[in-house]
This record gives structure tokens, C-alpha cells and sequence, in this order.
């Protein structure tokens, strides 16, 4: 019986991850695999390294814990994300959320890190997101100027 | 999918999910970020999934308006606040909710949008949180009696709409006709109507707050041919007036207003003069079909409900020392809790108008004609009182 409520989840790297199906399936890509191929015990996730899906387990070990309460799913997400301030691990782990299509994984990164960009510079997000600024100065002047005063009070870098 | 910004590590769907949490201040400084960011950021879908996105929560804002004599220059005579969460405790006064010129009266917001009126009797669109405004054509000259005004968006088309109903001069009654003005073609229309507008009606929105709702405005119409009350509203696709029965026990009460109930309109009828002080509240389910929301006591004598927050918590005016003072009354744990938000020792009697408000992104400029900045010349211009001259301060 054990059996068939677990499943292994195969990361990027090749390690393996025991999990739930009650906690694995509440990532609908997972579960679109489970309903698609229900002789398979093992899911390779080719693009979740197995630091991130180490991750995505736990948080997904304490939703399935936390069932309908909200109160509780309130506490385990502060506890997930405390010491979570790492941008590449929060982009790793956004990307992971969206497709594994967790929607309440999702949220929390995406917040988590809007919560870091307010009140930073442009030049701060460019760098943190690795983008490349593709106006030219005039260009750049010429938005900047729209809205001014949305550049005052901004954090020094 | 296609990622314009080179090198950038997050596709563009993930990027638009976190945008959509941030504040309007920091969208609009990371419009310079890169060339795809600027797209994303000015898109109408993403500042419509912006406006209605649920980390945009609905916060109060409270505008004050005191009643200074006319004659007394440069007194600064209305007021926001806005407050910080949905406990009511801790308020603040954003410099983008600060107007250069004086105002008469505001509508809405809708979609983070207000429409002002001007001392000088002319319409503006006004976005606080872009601290953008452009000012409207003005109706012709017939509409300087303006009685009624309603602020909406069309569902359908999705531009604002606001509808003027003209009143008779001197007496607070209709006169058939009223004028509609569309946002994307800058201009008004002029229709009449005998049937719903005319001179043995009476009509009062919720003197406070908008009742727009799902393409619909709002107000309660008295008849003083037949001694009740219906609603009228004001269809802001096909821009035509119909009535809505009241619940029949409440008909024949001229006095109550309206406001909203969780995306509903409700409606509170009470009798100024009645010894009891009691209060109907309604809220109708679908158009003329109503719900006793519940019937309580009113538990001051000058209090006026305006609207409900978080629950049946409601929103009331009551007179302390002929000062304004905003309340929140719990009909069912019978506490009055007194909303403390102005700052300033006020002396004369004040208007507090209570609104739902959520800042947007939402452009007002149309083809060809731009918004300003609210501290703008164009605009200070466009606003500006006009004084007689005995009461020049210049």
C-alpha cells in the first residue's frame, strides 16, 4: 500500500526525492504526470535542480500538513521563507513553482521578492536580474523625466 | 516566448507575476529598468490585471471638506487621508493626494480614478497614485446647474463615463435632461428624458461615496407627485436612465441613502424625524429583488450611515460640537468607535466622505490629449478659483 502512495521525483542532477502523492500532486504538473502515466513510480524533472526541489518538498510536505487551515498555512510559509533572501535562489525557486504550476509557491516567491524590489533603484534590479539596459541615454532620460518624482526617496545601493 | 531583455534570467510571464505586486511609485520608476519592462509596465492588460490583482488591496481613504466662508481667501478647505490597513489605526497624508486648486466636489474613485469638480464648476480626471490629471471639455452652458453627477465605467467599451443631470434653478428638483460625457472622444452628448427626470423628483445619491457598480450608477429618487421612493440608475453603456422598485416597506420614507455591500448596493432607510431612530438596511441581490440585510437602532441621533467596511461594521457621520466626525458602529456588538484621521483642529463644520480606494496605473490621457502633472502650471491654471474681485488675494 506504502507504495502506491508515494512516488519519486528524479531532479536535474539526478538525485532522487521520496515524496507523498497527496503532497506531490498539488503541483498540477505533477499530477497531469501521475494521471498520464499511472504504472511509473519515478517522475524526472529535467529542469529543478535538486537543491531547489529539496525546496519545493518541503513546502509542499507543509501544505499537505496544513490541509484547509489558513492560519496554519500563514505560520508554515513564514517559517519556508525565513532566511529566504537570496535572489538566485528565489528566481530558482519562482521558476521551479511555475512549472511545477504550484499556485501558493508561486505567490509566496513572487511576493517575497517584489518585497525586495520596493524602494530600490533601477540599477539595482537590473543588476540582481541580470538585464541589460537597451535604451540609450536620451532614451533612458526621457522616461526617467515622465515621472521624476518616482525616483526620489529611492535606497542607495 | 520572446525575451527582449538580454541575458535576463526570468522569462517574461514570471516577470509580469511579479511586477503585478508592486506599488504604482515603484512600477513607474522601473519603466527605465529596460525597453521590455517599459512595454510590459504601460501594457492596458497588465495595468487591468494590476488594478484588480488581490496584493492590491482596498485600503480607506477619507476626504474631508470643510465648509469655510466663501469669503475667506486661500483657506485650504479639504483634506485625505488615507489608512494604512484594514485595522483603522494608523493613517497617513501621501503628498500625491494633495490638489493645487480648490474643489467642490469629488466622484468615484473607479478603477483608482476620481473625477473633480472645481470651484470654477470645471471637470477634471484625476489618478492620485500617477499624480497625473487632465482636464474635461466643459458641457454647455445649461449644465451649470448641475444637480446630479454620476462617475462610471462603461463595461463594455471600458472608458469612463460621466453623466450630468441638470436641476432646476433654485428648487432641488430635475430637469429631462442630462448630458454624458465618454473619455476616449473627449466630448459630451445631450439627451432628454420625461420619464425618468422630471420636476416632481427629487434625487439624492449616497451623499458620500460612489455607487457605481458593474456598469451601473446609482441614486434613490423621491417623489413628491406620489410620495415614494424609487431607485433610478443610469446604464453607463447604453447611457439611459431606469427606475428599480424598493423593498415596499421602505417606499414611502423620503430620507436613507445608498451605498455598496460587498458588490452590491445597499440601502439605508431610516426617518430623520422618527423618535425610534431605526434603520432598514437593504441590499439588492439582482436588479429590484432585495435582502433585509438587517434593521438595528441608531445609536446617535445625528448619524448617518454611509457604507459598511470588512462585515456589517458601518460607516457613519454624526455632528460632536457641530464638527463632522466619522464613526464606525458594530450592530451587533452595539460599539461606536470614533475614526480619528484629521490632524488639524478644524473649527467649521466638515463634510467626511469615506471611499474604498486602490491605487492603478491607469492612464487618462486620450488620443492626442495628454494628462499633466497635478503641480503642473497647465493644470494649477485649469483649476484655478475664480475669485470676484473684492475677494482677490492677489
Amino acid at each position: 500500500m506504502a507504495e502506491e502512495n508515494t512516488i519519486t521525483l528524479k531532479s536535474s542532477d539526478g538525485k532522487e526525492f521520496l515524496i507523498s502523492k497527496k503532497a506531490a500532486t498539488l503541483s498540477e504538473t505533477i499530477k497531469a504526470m501521475v494521471e498520464e502515466d499511472n504504472s511509473s513510480s519515478v517522475f524526472p524533472l529535467t529542469v529543478v535542480d535538486s537543491k531547489t526541489l529539496a525546496d519545493v518538498i518541503t513546502f509542499l510536505n507543509k501544505h499537505v500538513d496544513c490541509g484547509d487551515d489558513d492560519d496554519k498555512k500563514k505560520s508554515c510559509d513564514e517559517e519556508f521563507m525565513a532566511g529566504k533572501d537570496d535572489m538566485k535562489d528565489l528566481f530558482d525557486l519562482v521558476v521551479a513553482a511555475n512549472y511545477l504550476d504550484v499556485k501558493d509557491l508561486l505567490d509566496l516567491i513572487c511576493g517575497k521578492i517584489a518585497d525586495m524590489m520596493q524602494g530600490k533603484s533601477p540599477e539595482w534590479v537590473r543588476k540582481t536580474f541580470n538585464i541589460q539596459n537597451d535604451f540609450s541615454p536620451e532614451e533612458e532620460a526621457k522616461v526617467r523625466e515622465e515621472y521624476a518624482w518616482a525616483h526620489e526617496g529611492v535606497e542607495e545601493d | 516566448m520572446t525575451t527582449i531583455c538580454t541575458r535576463s534570467s526570468l522569462p517574461e510571464d514570471l516577470v509580469i507575476e511579479i511586477l503585478l505586486r508592486l506599488p504604482v511609485k515603484s512600477l513607474l520608476r522601473f519603466r527605465i529598468v529596460c525597453k521590455q519592462w517599459h512595454v510590459i509596465i504601460k501594457s492596458p492588460s497588465f495595468i487591468r490585471k494590476h488594478v484588480y490583482h488581490w496584493s492590491n488591496y482596498t485600503r480607506l481613504l477619507v476626504y474631508y471638506h470643510a465648509n469655510m466662508p466663501r469669503k475667506i481667501p486661500k483657506v485650504e478647505f479639504y483634506d485625505f487621508t488615507l489608512f494604512q490597513d484594514e485595522t483603522l489605526e494608523t493613517y497617513e497624508e501621501p503628498p500625491n493626494l494633495k490638489l493645487p486648486g480648490l474643489i467642490e466636489a469629488l466622484h468615484g474613485p473607479c478603477n483608482g480614478i476620481f473625477c473633480v469638480l472645481s470651484t470654477s464648476f470645471k471637470l477634471a480626471l484625476w489618478n492620485p497614485a500617477t499624480r497625473r490629471m487632465r482636464g474635461l471639455p466643459s458641457p454647455s452652458k445649461e449644465f451649470i446647474v448641475i444637480d446630479e453627477i454620476g462617475f462610471g465605467i462603461d463595461p463594455i467599451t471600458d472608458e469612463f463615463k460621466i453623466v450630468l443631470i441638470i436641476g432646476h434653478n433654485c428648487v432641488c428638483r430635475l430637469e429631462p435632461f442630462y448630458a454624458v460625457y465618454t473619455s476616449s472622444n473627449d466630448s459630451w452628448k445631450y439627451y432628454k428624458d420625461e420619464v425618468h427626470l422630471n420636476d416632481h423628483s427629487i434625487v439624492s445619491r449616497s451623499e458620500y461615496g460612489t455607487t457605481f457598480l458593474n456598469g451601473f450608477y446609482y441614486w434613490k429618487k423621491y417623489s413628491i407627485k406620489t410620495f415614494s421612493s424609487v431607485i433610478l440608475t443610469f446604464d453607463m453603456h447604453n447611457e439611459v436612465f431606469r427606475d428599480i422598485e424598493m423593498p415596499e416597506v421602505v417606499r414611502s420614507i423620503p430620507d436613507g441613502n445608498l451605498g455598496t455591500y460587498n458588490d452590491s448596493l445597499a440601502l439605508f432607510s431610516y426617518d430623520i424625524n422618527a423618535f425610534d431612530r431605526r434603520i432598514d438596511i437593504w441590499v439588492m441581490k439582482e436588479k429590484g429583488c432585495w435582502m433585509n440585510l438587517l434593521t438595528c437602532v441608531l445609536p446617535l441621533k445625528s448619524f448617518v450611515p454611509l457604507g459598511f467596511w470588512k462585515g456589517k461594521q458601518i460607516f457613519a457621520t454624526t455632528l460632536v460640537n457641530s464638527i463632522m466626525k466619522l464613526m464606525m458602529y458594530d450592530p451587533d456588538l452595539h460599539n461606536i468607535r470614533n475614526i480619528r484621521a484629521e490632524k488639524r483642529e478644524i473649527v467649521s463644520t466638515l463634510k467626511v466622505w469615506p471611499v474604498y480606494y486602490k491605487e492603478s496605473l491607469v492612464s487618462i490621457e486620450t488620443d492626442g490629449i495628454p494628462d499633466y502633472d497635478i503641480q503642473s502650471e497647465v493644470i494649477r491654471k485649469f483649476l484655478v478659483r475664480r475669485w470676484g474681485p473684492e475677494f482677490d488675494p492677489e
